[in-house]
């Protein structure tokens, strides 16, 4: 089938002040097809974190406008109710953010919180078998000591393995969709490469599609397949990773593919 | 989790021994004798009260004596009330102020955990604003005030409840509302402000993204956080019952041992002043020593971090 | 070269002028202030004239808040007890600063070990209720003015010690400072410019809780008998005088109970404006 798993289209999200309208994503749209990494560059502050958490309604409805529409398979987010979008939230589609220290609960358990959105799906589930499916996880995600882990909290850990457990975290009810927002961002390059790595295998093992949000285009170029830039709350520009890297069109892309050789250049 | 367990019992213990000298050296400072005030008694006479208590020998031995009976338990007697202990007086009355300082505790709790939450869920909403107006004013008005509004109200005006005095619940009603007051109004801006902080809190985003009930989100994420600084406050809290208690008790006449604290300042009955003093601090430092131990407990980042030192 | 930027102070006081709730405290003390000195340039009597035939007379044109149980006006009694408040605030305000900074910063700056023995030693003090200690001194002192201020002072002037010595700690081991010092600074120069600035909100945050903290345990005091005797006049005094009339004469308790209120309502207000303002002082959990 060649329909696309997210349909973004005309997408505008505004913040709501007591005097007007900011506009803060205009006439966004990208899809994202099954199995396929799509990265989403853009400088910091250009409103790439707005989009993913757009697309789960995770904005408060008081401050954030969003008009448009986001087809999930077809089913559009944005007319869903509350009840049914929080089915969707974890086991159809699963959130990743940027900062593996503050995105973990600092007072509970690895194991309560890696598997309470496991609970959620399969309630009848004795605690024996949730706790398996918690450590295969873990250890599919190449922590050592998985064991152990599922008893620690988050600030006895290392930002490589709690971004791990965030990974774990988001990906335990089997969804279809992964929104990694800035996933390596906060941790070294050795840890990055790794985490990478473990996308590119997530992605042939479960089918997964990725939407992988950096300001890096190394990361873009190591891992996607197709790539969209946005500057300001707009797509400047779309395509393959090859389309964009040797053969910008938008201005702003090639600004930006510039800077990045400039600092290779500088390293050298 | 040792070294912090015992590190605040160290604490607890210093502060008690300088407080006992505290306490001794004031004592002391009083201008006069217990036996000065009475009429004319020749020089030996005078001279054998004092060797009866004790009061003849060196201050070094004076203090020594003093250590060793508080140490034993022994708080005195009272000099007005010739043959009341002190230790008597609050085995009697302090079960009464307790009843009222646990029942304010229970109402103050249950009520700032309710009206908190509902604030920090629709925050600048119509019924934040409110809550927040009644607990400024619960924080500005002194309580005495509050106790005599409450009075002239509830029972001169509208015969609802009884003015003063102990006895049946309808007595505790009054006592234990005054006496809440503050403490509601400061735990409600608490948690409060503290559930408004973690809500915005990555981690609650996360736990939104999962896909769970918000019922769930708060009760299992968002309160634990929002909570743990307010077990902090709970030992400054027992101090504002406990100084609440005394007006409350005056106020409305209620047999409690705060009654007998502030008659006893009144009357200058010293031995007894100084023994009851002695017992609440000892009150106070004890439950501050325990909300400490139990914070140790409950916030894993503190009792991990000592097992790691 | 002039100031493209505002100093802090500037854009902290212009973001407090938006608040309307710090701005309602400082009117509320500004027209405390003009109560007090109007009533006292104006008001025909004092404090202590007693009017035998005008016993405990409600409000009237004469007496605009009516008179005592010894005929005195109430209202030149509660501007004088507004005037004895905001002595004992000024008092605090004092001893906070010299004690409370002065030790706060020696603690904060001296070395490692020094500090944090003298904050273990001031914390044995601080861990002993206050108000026990303060009725305690009140006891032995006497009444009268300076002892009540000694009494409530002498143990309360820690909390601003840690509180400014939490923040100095906090701000020594910041970036900026490090980058400061990188580029040559000396340390004083790092003190008055960089660490000093950055505390006075935490500064004045406190004094809005130890001033009315202050004034509440005068009227405790004064409430319980220990505090400043007649003929002067306190709140504290006057609403434990009034407490006893109530039910015949109110007005005798309402008017010092309201003013009492008020200004701990109006310094209430003014913390939580300067906390909306001064939103990168370091969240305390007071509420």
């Amino acid at each position: 089938m060649n329909e696309s798993l997210l349909n973004v289209d005309r997408l505008n999200l505004f913040l709501t002040t007591t005097s007007s309208q900011i506009p803060l994503l205009q006439g966004v749209n990208f899809k994202i097809n099954q199995g396929e990494i799509l990265g989403l560059v853009g400088e910091s502050g250009c409103g790439k974190s707005l989009t993913a958490q757009s697309v789960l309604r995770l904005l408060n409805p008081r401050y954030f406008k969003i008009t448009g529409t986001i087809k999930f398979k077809g089913e559009d987010l944005l007319l869903l109710s509350e009840r049914s979008l929080r089915q969707v939230r974890g086991s159809a589609i699963g959130l990743m953010s940027q900062d593996p220290s503050s995105a973990l609960n600092p007072t509970l358990k690895i194991r309560t919180q890696l598997l309470e959105g496991f609970l959620k799906v399969n309630p009848g589930s004795s605690h024996k078998d949730a706790n398996k499916v918690g450590i295969e996880w873990l250890d599919r995600m190449h922590i050592p000591n998985s064991l152990l882990r599922m008893q620690q909290y988050p600030h006895e850990l290392s930002g490589g393995t709690k971004q791990r457990i965030a990974l774990a975290m988001a990906l335990i009810c089997r969804p279809s969709l992964l929104l990694a927002d800035e996933p390596t961002t906060a941790l070294d390059v050795t840890v990055q490469a790794e985490i990478l790595l473990l996308f590119k295998e997530l992605v042939k093992e479960y089918a997964l599609s990725i939407l992988l949000i950096t300001h890096d285009l190394g990361v873009v170029a190591n891992c996607c397949d197709r790539v969209i830039v946005m500057r300001a709350g707009q797509i400047v520009e779309t395509g393959t990773v090859d389309e964009i890297f040797f053969k910008p069109r938008h201005p702003y892309t090639q600004t930006l593919l510039q800077a990045k050789q400039n600092s290779i250049q500088y390293a050298k | 989790m040792l070294v912090y367990f015992f590190k605040k019992i160290l604490f607890l213990l210093s502060s008690l021994f300088l407080l006992m000298t505290l306490t001794f050296i004031l004592m002391k400072a009083m201008p006069g004798d217990p036996f000065s005030q009475e009429q004319a008694m020749s020089r030996q006479e005078h001279h054998s009260l004092l060797k009866q208590h004790g009061l003849n020998l060196s201050y070094l031995e004076q203090y020594k004596n003093y250590l060793y009976s508080t140490l034993k338990g022994d708080l005195g007697n009272s000099l007005i009330y010739q043959n009341r202990t002190v230790n008597r007086l609050i085995r009697e009355t302090f079960p009464t102020s307790a009843y009222l300082g646990l029942q304010a505790l229970t109402l103050a709790l249950s009520l700032s955990l309710f009206l908190g939450l509902l604030c920090a869920l629709k925050p600048d909403s119509p019924i934040d604003y409110l809550i927040q107006i009644v607990m400024a004013l619960g924080i500005s008005i002194p309580g005495f005030i509050l106790a005599t509004i409450l009075q002239y109200l509830f029972s001169i005006k509208w015969h609802l409840l009884p003015i003063a005095r102990w006895g049946t619940f309808s007595h505790t009603i009054l006592p234990c509302l005054t006496l809440a007051a503050l403490p509601t109004a400061f735990m409600t801006r608490l948690i409060r402000n503290n559930l408004l902080e973690v809500l915005q809190m990555d981690y609650i985003k996360t736990a939104k993204a999962k896909g769970l009930h918000p019922l769930v989100l708060l009760l299992r994420h968002a309160l634990r956080n929002a909570l743990l600084p307010v077990l902090t406050y709970l030992g400054p809290l027992a101090s504002v019952l406990l100084i609440g208690s005394f007006i409350v008790e005056n106020i409305y006449s209620i047999p409690g041992l705060g009654q007998w604290y502030v008659n006893s300042v009144t009357n200058r009955d010293y031995p007894l002043i100084m023994g009851l003093t002695l017992f609440y601090s000892l009150l106070l430092m004890s439950l501050n020593f325990i909300v400490d131990i139990a914070y140790g407990f409950l916030d894993p980042r503190i009792r991990i971090f000592s097992e790691e030192e | 070269m002039q100031r493209i930027v505002p100093r802090l102070h500037r854009t902290a006081w212009q973001k407090f002028q938006q608040q309307p709730m710090g701005m309602c405290g400082i009117y509320l003390l500004v027209a405390l202030a003009l109560f007090v000195s109007l009533s006292g340039f104006f008001s025909p009597f004092r404090y202590d004239e007693i009017h035998l035939i005008a016993k405990n007379h409600p409000p009237s044109l004469r007496f605009w808040f009516g008179t005592d149980d010894l005929g005195r006006d109430v209202l030149i009694r509660t501007s004088y007890g507004a005037y004895i408040s905001l002595c004992i605030a000024l008092a605090t305000v004092i001893i906070d600063l010299i004690l409370g900074f002065l030790i706060g910063s020696l603690a904060a700056l001296s070395g490692k070990k020094t500090g944090e023995c003298l904050m273990r030693f001031l914390d044995i003090f601080y861990s002993i209720p206050t108000l026990l200690i303060a009725i305690l001194l009140s006891v032995i002192l006497g009444s009268g003015f300076f002892s009540i201020v000694l009494a409530i002072n002498l143990i309360s002037w820690i909390t601003m010690a840690r509180i400014v010595r939490g923040q100095l700690l906090l701000l020594k081991e910041m970036d900026f400072v490090m980058a400061s010092r990188s580029l040559g600074a000396s340390s004083s120069r790092i003190l008055f410019t960089h660490l000093l600035p950055n505390t006075w909100g935490p500064i004045m945050l406190t004094l809005t809780m130890t001033i009315p903290s202050a004034i509440f345990s005068e009227a405790f005091l004064s409430f319980l008998g220990l505090g400043i005797q007649a003929p002067m006049a306190s709140w504290g005094t006057m609403a434990h005088e009034g407490l006893a009339a109530f039910q015949y004469y109110p007005w005798r308790l309402f008017f010092p109970a309201a003013f009492i209120s008020i200004t701990m309502l109006a310094f209430y207000l003014i913390g939580e404006g300067l906390k909306k303002s001064f939103n990168n002082a370091p969240a305390m959990n007071l509420p």
